[in-house]
C-alpha cells in the first residue's frame, strides 16, 4: 500500500537524532572539519545511541533494522552536517557487503566487534575503487590468490572510506585462477585489523568532506583466512545489492545536505532586506526557493521507493535483482545532479555571503558534490537504467 | 511503514485502467486528433464498462463502483491514490481523450466539497454508469486564468434567482456539459469574499456557447467559450447555499481546495503522457539501433534515456505523496503545487529529448511524440501555471516560517 509515513517506531528515532544534528552536531560543524574528524564526545554519543549499527543483525548485537531506516538516519543526521553523517564510526558499507555476501556465522563473527560499549572508534571499510572510478569485474585489478587455507591478496584500492583506520576491510579482488572480466570471477574478502603488508596513504585533501578520510590502501601479500572468504550464490546480484544499499545511504545523507542548504537558505531569506523587501518577497528568488524545496522531496522519494524496493528483496525472493540496482541507479543519480544544483543555490540565494566561511552554505557545496563522485560510482548510473529499459 | 506495494484494488483498478487505454484509446489517439473528438470507439466503451460515474461516490448517488470510497488495508481512503494511479493509465493512452472521460470532471470536487447535500444528489446524482454525460468546471475569464481571485463574472439576487453576467474562456466540455461550475462575483472590489460558485445546467436561459477554441494540442478535447448574459440561475444551485459565503472567503476557498486535489491528478497525466513518449521512443531505439549498440551516438542515446527515465520516477513520486496526504485528509497544497510544477517541466523535457532521439521522424505527424509534444504543454499552463505552483510552493514555505 503506497504509504510515506515512516512509523512510530522510525519516528522516535528520527526525533533523537535530529537533537543530535541539531544541536550536536550543527553548532560545531567548522571544528568538525578543521579537526578533519569527529571528536570523541561525538562519536561515543552516536555509538551509545545504537546509530552506528542500526543495519547489523540482531545477534551480532545490532538493531537489525532495514534499509528504509537506515536512510531516512543517514537524511536526518546528514541534516545536521553532511561531513558529520560520513564520518561516523562503525561497520559502514563493509556492513552492507555482509548483508549480502557471506554465512551466518560470519556476519556474526565480524560484526559482533562493532557493537561492543568501548567500540565507538571502530570502523569498517569497502576496499572496491581501482583506477579512475566506476565499478564492474573489468575494473579489478587486485588479485586474490589461493594459498594452502587462505588467500593472498595484492593491488591498490583507491579512496577507500576510513581505509587508514578500518579494523574490518571488505576487499573486492579477481581470482587469480579465474577469467579475468566475469562477475563469478570476483572474490570478496574480510581482512580483520591491520596486517602485514596492509598500508594505507594519508586521507586525501578532497574538495569537500574534509571530516571523512578517504585514502588510498595498498595490499601487497595480505593474508587473509580461508574463513573470511564472503561468498555468494549470485556474485552479480549480491554485488550489485551491496553497491545499491551504499549508494542509497548516501544519496539520503546528499538529501539531507540538500535539505540543511535549502533550509538554511530559506531562513536567511527571511531576514535579509534588500530593495526595501525581505529576501524572499523577490520572486526571482522565490521561485528558485520553491524548486529547491520540490527537487529536496523528490529526491527522497525516489529513494524511499528504491530503499523499499531492496528491503522487499532481501530475503532472495527477486533473482534477478535488476529492478531494485535500476531503482537505486534513479535516486542516487537524481541525488547527485539536485545536489550538486541545489547547494550551489544554496550559495547563491546568501549571495556574497554565502561565500565566505561564516556560513556553512559554501561547505555543503563543496561537500555535496565531493560525495557524489568520491565513491566512484554514479557515472555509470544513467546508462545502467538505459540498459536494463533496452533489455 | 514507508511502502510503495499498491493495494489489491489499486492493482486491480490499475490493470483495468491499462486494459482499457490499450484497447479503446491508444488506438484511436492519433484519428482523435485528427477528427478533434473523442473516438466513438471510446464512448461506446465508456458506457459498455459503465465508467461514466466512476468519480461520483456511493453516498451522493454515484451508481459506478464507487472505488474512491473503499478504504485502503490501514482503513485510510485510497480515493485519490487510485485516481492518480488511473489517470496516469489513462492520460498514456492519450492525453487528449482523457480529458473527454464522461463523468462530472472536474465540476465533480466542488460539488462535493462545497455543494449542500441535496445539491450532490441533484448534480452528482444524474451520472449513470452507463451514461455519457459531462460536468465542467467555468473559473477562467479572458482577464482572469492563474488569478483566480480576478473572476469579473458578476452574480446578482434578483427574487429566487441569481443573474449571471459574463464570460468564461478556455472551458473544457463547456459546450457538452450538463452543467458548469461557474464562480462568479458579487463585487469585484469584495476580491475573494465576494465569489460565488454556481451550478449552471444546460439550457439555462441566457447561457450560450460562442465558440469552440482551435488549439496546438490536445485536440480531442473540446474546450468552450460560454458567455452568460443575464443568465437567471435558480437560488437551489448555488453550491452550498447562503449560509456558505456569510462573511468568508468560502467560494474562492472552495476553488483553491478543488486544486489540492486536481493537481495531483494532472501532474499524474503529465507523467503518464512522458512514459508513452518514453516508451515509444525506447521502442524506436530498440528497432532502429539494434545493430549499432556500440557507437558513440547510440550510447549518448543511452545516457538520454536514462535521465528520462529518472525524471520520470521522481515526478510519479511527488505525485504519489500529493496524493496520499490528501487521503490521508492531511494539508498538501504545498506538495500537489510540488507534483505540478515539476511534472509540467519534465513532460516538457522528455517528450522534446524523445523526439530528438528519433530525429526527423519524431516530427512526423503519424508518430506519436509529435502529437504528444504538443498536446504536453498545456499541462505547465491549465490547472495552474508552473509559476503559480511557485508562488504557491514559496508563500507555503515562508509562511511557515515567518
Amino acid at each position: 500500500m503506497i504509504s510515506f509515513d515512516v512509523g512510530e517506531d522510525l519516528e522516535a528515532i528520527v526525533e533523537m537524532v535530529k537533537s543530535v544534528a541539531d544541536d550536536v552536531i550543527r553548532p560545531r560543524l567548522r571544528e568538525f572539519e578543521d579537526a578533519r574528524g569527529l571528536p570523541e564526545d561525538v562519536l561515543q554519543q552516536i555509538h551509545e545511541l545504537g546509530l552506528t549499527t542500526l543495519a547489523a543483525p540482531e545477534d551480532a548485537g545490532g538493531q537489525g533494522l532495514d534499509l528504509r531506516t537506515a536512510c531516512v538516519v543517514a537524511e536526518e543526521l546528514a541534516a545536521g552536517d553532511v561531513g558529520a553523517a560520513v564520518a561516523i564510526s562503525g561497520p559502514g558499507p563493509a556492513g552492507w557487503a555482509l548483508l549480502e555476501h557471506g554465512t551466518d556465522e560470519q556476519r556474526k563473527r565480524l560484526l559482533e566487534p562493532f557493537a561492543a560499549d568501548d567500540a565507538w572508534a571502530r570502523r569498517g571499510a569497502l576496499a572496491l575503487l581501482e583506477g579512475a572510478g566506476g565499478f564492474g569485474p573489468d575494473a579489478v585489478g587486485t588479485t586474490a590468490r589461493r594459498d594452502g587455507d587462505g588467500w593472498v591478496l595484492d593491488g591498490k584500492k583507491r579512496f577507500v572510506l576510513d581505509g587508514d583506520t578500518a579494523e574490518l576491510t571488505v576487499v573486492v579482488a579477481v581470482d587469480a585462477d579465474a577469467p579475468l572480466g566475469q562477475w563469478d570471477s570476483l572474490r570478496v574478502l574480510a581482512i580483520e585489523g591491520r596486517p602485514e603488508g596492509m598500508t594505507a596513504s594519508e586521507p586525501h585533501l578532497l574538495l569537500g568532506l574534509h571530516t571523512a578520510h578517504y585514502c588510498d590502501v595498498e595490499l601487497a601479500g595480505v593474508r587473509v583466512p580461508g574463513g573470511n572468504l564472503l561468498e555468494a550464490d549470485d556474485a552479480r546480484r549480491a554485488l550489485g545489492r551491496t553497491l545499491a544499499r551504499w549508494k542509497l545511504e548516501n544519496a539520503a545523507r546528499l538529501v539531507g545536505c540538500m535539505r540543511a542548504t535549502s533550509e538554511y537558505a530559506f531562513k536567511y531569506a527571511t531576514e535579509r532586506e534588500t530593495f526595501g523587501k525581505k529576501l524572499y518577497e523577490h520572486q526571482g528568488l522565490a521561485f528558485m526557493m520553491a524548486d529547491m524545496a520540490t527537487e529536496v522531496n523528490g529526491a527522497r522519494w525516489a529513494i524511499w521507493r528504491a530503499a523499499w524496493e531492496l528491503d522487499r528483496t532481501a530475503d532472495g525472493s527477486q533473482p534477478s535483482g535488476g529492478e531494485a540496482r535500476q531503482r537505486a541507479a534513479i535516486a542516487f543519480r537524481n541525488a547527485i545532479d539536485t545536489s550538486v544544483r541545489i547547494t550551489s543555490d544554496g550559495v547563491q540565494v546568501l549571495g556574497g555571503h554565502g561565500y565566505i566561511t561564516d556560513h556553512p552554505s559554501e561547505k555543503w557545496m563543496r561537500d555535496a558534490r565531493t560525495l557524489g563522485v568520491v565513491n566512484g560510482l554514479g557515472l555509470d548510473d544513467d546508462r545502467a537504467i538505459a540498459e536494463e529499459v533496452l533489455r | 511503514m514507508i511502502d510503495f506495494e499498491l493495494s489489491p484494488q489499486q492493482k486491480k483498478i490499475r490493470d483495468m485502467v491499462r486494459m482499457f487505454t490499450t484497447n479503446f484509446i491508444r488506438p484511436y489517439s492519433l484519428r482523435a486528433d485528427k477528427e478533434k473528438k473523442p473516438p466513438q470507439e471510446f464512448l461506446d466503451a465508456c458506457a459498455q464498462f459503465g465508467l461514466g460515474a466512476g468519480a461520483v461516490p456511493k453516498d451522493v448517488g454515484g451508481e459506478g463502483e464507487g472505488v474512491g470510497e473503499d478504504k485502503d488495508p490501514q482503513g485510510e481512503s485510497q480515493k485519490n491514490r487510485i485516481s492518480i494511479i488511473g489517470s496516469e493509465e489513462m492520460a498514456w493512452g492519450d492525453p487528449g481523450v482523457v480529458l473527454s472521460l464522461p463523468g462530472p470532471g472536474l465540476g465533480g470536487p466542488p460539488v462535493q466539497f462545497m455543494g449542500t447535500d441535496d445539491q450532490k444528489k441533484r448534480f452528482l446524482g444524474i451520472f449513470g454508469p452507463n451514461d455519457i454525460k459531462w460536468g465542467a468546471y467555468a473559473l477562467t475569464e479572458p482577464g482572469a486564468g492563474s488569478d483566480a481571485a480576478a473572476v469579473r463574472t458578476t452574480c446578482r439576487k434578483d427574487g429566487d434567482h441569481w443573474v449571471l453576467n459574463g464570460h468564461k474562456f478556455f472551458i473544457t466540455n463547456g459546450a457538452k456539459a450538463e452543467w458548469n461550475v461557474v464562480f462568479a462575483t458579487v463585487d469585484p472590489k469584495l476580491g475573494r469574499a465576494g465569489q460565488r460558485a454556481f451550478v449552471v445546467e444546460k439550457g439555462t436561459p441566457g447561457f450560450s456557447v460562442l465558440k469552440i477554441e482551435e488549439k496546438m494540442g490536445l485536440r480531442a478535447s473540446e474546450t468552450a467559450d460560454l458567455v452568460f448574459e443575464d443568465c437567471r440561475v435558480p437560488a437551489e444551485n448555488l453550491l452550498g447555499g447562503d449560509a456558505l459565503y456569510d462573511g468568508s472567503k468560502q467560494g474562492f476557498r472552495g476553488a483553491m481546495k478543488t486544486f489540492d486535489a486536481t493537481r495531483p491528478l494532472v501532474a499524474s497525466m503529465a507523467v503518464g503522457i512522458a512514459r508513452a513518449a518514453f516508451e515509444t521512443c525506447r521502442d524506436w531505439v530498440k528497432e532502429n539501433y539494434a545493430l549499432s549498440q556500440h557507437t558513440h551516438r547510440f550510447h549518448r542515446i543511452a545516457d538520454a534515456l536514462g535521465v528520462m527515465k529518472r525524471e520520470i520516477e521522481i515526478g510519479r513520486g511527488l505525485c504519489w505523496h500529493a496524493a496520499w496526504l490528501l487521503d490521508l485528509k492531511r494539508a498538501n497544497s504545498k506538495e500537489s503545487s510540488m507534483a505540478k510544477a515539476y511534472t509540467g517541466g519534465m513532460v516538457q523535457r522528455v517528450t522534446a529529448k524523445a523526439i530528438e532521439i528519433m530525429g526527423p521522424d519524431g516530427t512526423l505527424h503519424e508518430n506519436l511524440v509529435e502529437k504528444l509534444y504538443r498536446d504536453q504543454k498545456v499541462y505547465d499552463i491549465f490547472e495552474g501555471t508552473g509559476q503559480i505552483q511557485r508562488v504557491v510552493i514559496s508563500r507555503r514555505i515562508f509562511s511557515q516560517i515567518t
